[in-house]
């Protein structure tokens, strides 16, 4: 890889974690609905899945929920799972629906959002077997969308700035 | 954004709405089952306010009974997201406290009252 | 100008969808409920109304209800023109209370003697026994106790001669349920579970169903013998050793019968289904009282279902099993 991209990558990387960190610390609805959060990492991974393609975007991803358990919430913990089970399915099903839909940016970072969420509770499943985190699923959804709308729209202009 | 976009954000929207308004069923239930780590370790009459603490990963929760729903109201977790999680007494609403492994459901036996042996 | 016009669109059509549900969903029937401890017994109120505000209201009059049959009724502490006065030489008595002791005072020729509230003095003496659980009251020393009915005057007013004294304990629940639901029913709440342990009073159903009501079993504490479906309806069941006691190896329970002066042996327990509570409360106690081929008999002129539990026999009413 060239030095001016991995560069280039290695500062999206910071800037995700710091990020993913900063919107951590904001106490929106944090406690009341688990799952419910703005998703302004989101961003950075969009970013470079459009003008990097998805391998890139996928390692940057993982990398991202490596450094934010070691920073911020603890390696292995319970959060570092599912952030990594939120991260892994989103970036996936984006790579996914933006070969094969005609979605704009907008379109594919509310795909991301909502399977963010589906990950992250899916992993709730697999980790202490509450199926009944499921019924959270409807509210976490129908605030998924707003965010992802939010974050794909910045992601756009973002994208339209750099071109 | 065009019009895939415009399809799938109200697509899903109405989907997860009309699942919130229909599928949801909330029975108010009269009886609380605390697990650890998956196993029952007790059973909480709703009916009776009350203080209970049991042992969580972390250390020790205290569960409060009020007015027939039950919350979390003390736990040892860095963020304390299991008490903020509030009261439930329907048997689709659950308290998850991953850091602690506790769950706290609604025993959703369907029963609206028992006739007891007083009188 | 244009592409936002898009964005606007969509959200609008977003928030137009929210505000609907949400008003959709303030006009459905929501349940309310809430505890309350009187008459000795966890008492729960639960009932469905599509505005909260009434809700809360009405539960809060139904405490008030309950306080003050509670208070009437109660045979230990002074109300003015309450039972305990009323037992105490007290010339005046409530009018909600002397309706009380007058559907009581009826029962007793109905039930051939059986249900007899004048058997206050009988009744206290076995309380005591029970509290203690130590010894049984001497046969000799509960003849002597009066328990005349006939010196029960009621007129104007409730006179007790010779020192008889009012138990009311065999209806005084399901009489103050009724008063619930008469209340309920007056101000148009249609559905709702009175829950006051052994005693349940049921309205309009809210699922095709009716409501789910689990009888205890009185075999095994934790378990249910059955699971009624059923609506507009009062349940009530008379029995059980919760309120009794165990002395050299002989179960004594606190329904006492007033011919033999001892409490009731002939099932584990009853339970009778009728649209009143008052009658279905008056109609457990009797029933429990005779033996079950009686019982089954002295049904049939009232408009209710029974099931007995003996130890090794269950008898239900033909009817019955509508409810199951």
């Amino acid at each position: 890889m060239e030095l001016r991209k991995f560069t280039r990558l290695s500062m999206l990387l910071a800037l995700s974690v710091v990020l993913n960190i900063v919107e951590n610390m904001i106490p929106l609805f944090n406690g009341t609905v688990p799952g419910v959060k703005l998703g302004i990492a989101n961003i950075v991974i969009l970013f470079v899945l459009d003008q990097y393609g998805f391998r890139d975007a996928f390692f940057l991803s993982l990398t991202r929920v490596l450094l934010v358990s070691i920073l911020y919430s603890g390696l292995f913990s319970v959060s570092f799972f599912l952030s990594l089970g939120g991260a892994v399915l989103s970036i996936v099903a984006m790579g996914i629906f933006i070969k094969i839909t005609k979605l704009s940016t907008i379109g594919i970072s509310v795909i991301g959002s909502l399977f963010h969420s589906l990950g992250q509770i899916i992993m709730v499943c697999f980790m202490i077997g509450e199926a009944n985190a499921f019924f959270y699923l409807p509210i976490i959804i129908l605030f998924a969308i707003p965010t992802g709308i939010l974050t794909g729209v910045l992601t756009s202009e973002l994208i339209k700035y750099f071109n | 954004m065009n019009k895939q976009d415009i399809i799938l954000c109200l697509s899903v929207f109405i989907i997860a709405l009309l699942v919130l308004v229909f599928i949801r069923l909330p029975k108010k239930g009269n009886v609380a089952i605390v697990y650890y780590d998956n196993k029952e370790i007790l059973k909480i009459n709703l009916k009776i306010d009350n203080t209970y603490t049991v042992k969580g990963y972390n250390g020790d929760v205290t569960l409060e009974v009020s007015n027939g729903k039950i919350k979390v109201s003390d736990e040892i977790s860095p963020k304390h997201l299991c008490s903020r999680q509030g009261y439930i007494s329907n048997s689709y609403e659950s308290i998850i406290c991953l850091p602690n492994k506790i769950v706290v459901k609604i025993d959703d036996s369907e029963i609206d009252a028992v006739v007891m042996l007083w009188n | 100008m244009k592409k936002y016009l898009e964005y606007v669109i969509v959200i609008g059509i977003l928030l137009i969808t929210l505000v609907g549900v949400l008003i959709y969903k303030k006009s459905t029937l929501k349940p309310y409920d809430r505890n309350y401890f009187y008459m000795d017994t966890y008492i729960n109120v639960k009932l469905y109304s599509n505005s909260e505000n009434k809700a809360l209201k009405a539960l809060d009059e139904i405490d008030k209800i309950f306080m003050e049959y509670h208070n009437l009724t109660d045979m230990y502490n002074s109300y003015e023109g309450g039972l305990y006065n009323l037992n105490n030489g007290s010339t005046s008595v409530n009018p909600k209370l002397k309706d009380i002791i007058s559907y009581g005072y009826s029962w007793y020729s109905k039930s051939d003697g059986l249900l007899n509230i004048a058997i206050g003095n009988v009744s206290s003496l076995w309380k005591e026994y029970i509290k203690k659980e130590d010894g049984v009251p001497k046969l000799s020393t509960l003849e002597k106790l009066n328990i005349n009915i006939k010196d029960v005057i009621i007129n104007d007013n409730i006179t007790l001669n010779n020192n008889v004294k009012i138990d009311l304990g065999a209806i005084a629940k399901g009489y103050t349920c009724d008063e619930v639901a008469k209340y309920l029913k007056s101000i148009g709440i249609t559905k709702y579970i009175i829950n006051a342990g052994g005693n349940v009073l049921v309205g309009e159903k809210v699922k095709e169903d009716g409501y789910k009501i689990g009888i205890q079993s009185p075999y095994e504490d934790d378990k249910l013998v059955k699971i009624l479906k059923i609506s507009d309806k009062a349940i009530v069941t008379s029995g059980g050793y919760n309120r009794g006691y165990t002395y050299n190896g002989v179960k004594y329970n606190h329904i006492i019968n007033p011919k033999t002066l001892y409490p009731a042996n002939n099932m584990l327990s009853v339970t009778v289904i009728s649209s009143s509570s008052a009658l279905a409360d008056a109609l457990s106690t009797t029933l429990f009282l005779m033996d079950v081929e009686t019982g089954m008999e002295f049904i049939k002129a009232y408009d209710a279902e029974a099931i007995w539990y003996l130890k090794d026999n269950v008898y239900m009413t033909d009817g019955f099993k509508n409810y199951e």
